[in-house]
C-alpha cells in the first residue's frame, strides 16, 4: 500500500482467507 | 477507517483447488474492511461458476458501493482481449475491483498496457521458468466520502514483467496524484521490497506486511 497526502495508520494485520494463495492486507486509518 | 487489499485468485481454495462461492463471501466477511480492492476478479467466468465476484463480494461486505473493471474480455491465459474503457459487455471478463461501504462521488480507471515481450515466470510447483504473456493492466480508483472529508481509494494489479510494472506504476501514481488527497494505492504490485521508491516520490508505504504464499507469507 502506498499513500500520498496525511494518512494516519494505527494498525496492520494479514488475513487468512478460505480463498487466494494470498492473504488479505488490512490497515486501519485515523 | 479499515482498508483492505486482497488478491481473490478468482476465489479459489488451495486446499482443494475449487471455487465455491460460500467462501468468497466468508472472505469478506472475515476482512470486514470499509474499502477493498480487489485483484485477479472474475465476472461471467466458467471457471468461477459465471458469477460477478466483485458483486459478490460487494454483498458479503455489506458494500453498496462497487465497482468491476475488466482488463481483459475472453479468457485469462487463453483467448482474449484488451478491455477499453467505458466498455461493459456481456461477455466473460476478468481484471479487478473496488468495494466501498462510504459513498463514492467518482469513479476513475487508468489503462496500463500489457508489456509487449514475453517474460520467465517461476510458477508454483515448477522447477524452470515459463515464458508467459503479460496480459493488461489497470488502476481503479474511487473518491470516497471519509469520515473526514473525501479521500481517494485505488487499487491495481501490476505486471509481472520487471521494470514494465515499474513503468506502470510510474503512471498509475501520477494519475492518481491527480485526485483529491489523501490518496491510498491498494494492490499487487508485483514489485519485490521497496523498489518502488524509484518511481515513487512523494508517496509512502502503508504497511510492510508479507501476504504471500498465504500459508506462511514470505513477501
Amino acid at each position: 500500500m502506498l499513500a500520498l497526502g496525511e494518512v494516519r495508520v494505527t494498525g496492520t494485520e494479514a488475513i487468512a482467507t478460505p480463498i487466494s494463495d494470498h492473504r488479505a492486507l488490512v490497515v486501519d486509518i485515523g | 477507517m479499515r482498508l483492505a487489499s486482497v488478491n481473490l485468485l478468482h476465489g479459489r481454495s488451495l486446499s482443494d483447488g475449487q471455487v465455491v462461492p460460500s467462501r468468497l463471501a466468508d472472505a469478506a466477511r472475515l476482512i470486514d474492511a470499509d474499502v477493498v480492492g480487489l485483484q485477479e476478479v472474475d465476472r461471467g467466468q466458467d471457471r468461477s461458476g459465471g458469477a460477478d465476484q466483485t458483486a459478490a463480494f460487494a454483498a458479503s461486505a455489506g458494500a453498496a458501493h462497487w465497482r468491476f473493471a475488466p482488463a481483459l474480455w475472453g479468457t485469462p491465459g487463453a483467448s482474449w482481449r484488451a478491455a477499453l474503457d467505458g466498455e461493459d459487455l456481456a461477455e466473460p471478463g476478468y481484471g479487478i475491483g473496488l468495494v466501498s461501504r462510504r459513498p463514492v462521488q467518482r469513479w476513475v480507471t487508468v489503462r496500463l498496457p500489457a508489456a509487449p515481450v514475453r517474460s520467465p515466470v517461476l510458477i508454483p510447483g515448477t522447477r524452470r521458468p515459463v515464458w508467459l504473456a503479460d496480459e493488461p493492466r489497470l488502476g481503479l480508483a474511487a473518491v470516497v466520502d471519509g469520515p473526514h472529508g473525501p479521500l481517494t481509494v485505488a487499487t491495481t494489479h501490476l505486471s509481472f514483467v520487471p521494470g514494465w510494472n515499474l513503468r506502470q506504476l510510474r503512471r498509475l501514481l501520477r494519475a492518481l496524484s491527480s485526485l483529491p488527497q489523501p490518496v491510498v494505492l491498494l494492490g499487487d504490485l508485483n514489485v519485490p521490497g521497496a523498489t518502488h521508491r524509484v518511481v515513487s516520490h512523494g508517496w509512502r508505504p502503508l504497511a510492510r506486511v508479507a501476504t504471500y504464499p498465504s500459508v506462511r507469507p514470505r513477501v
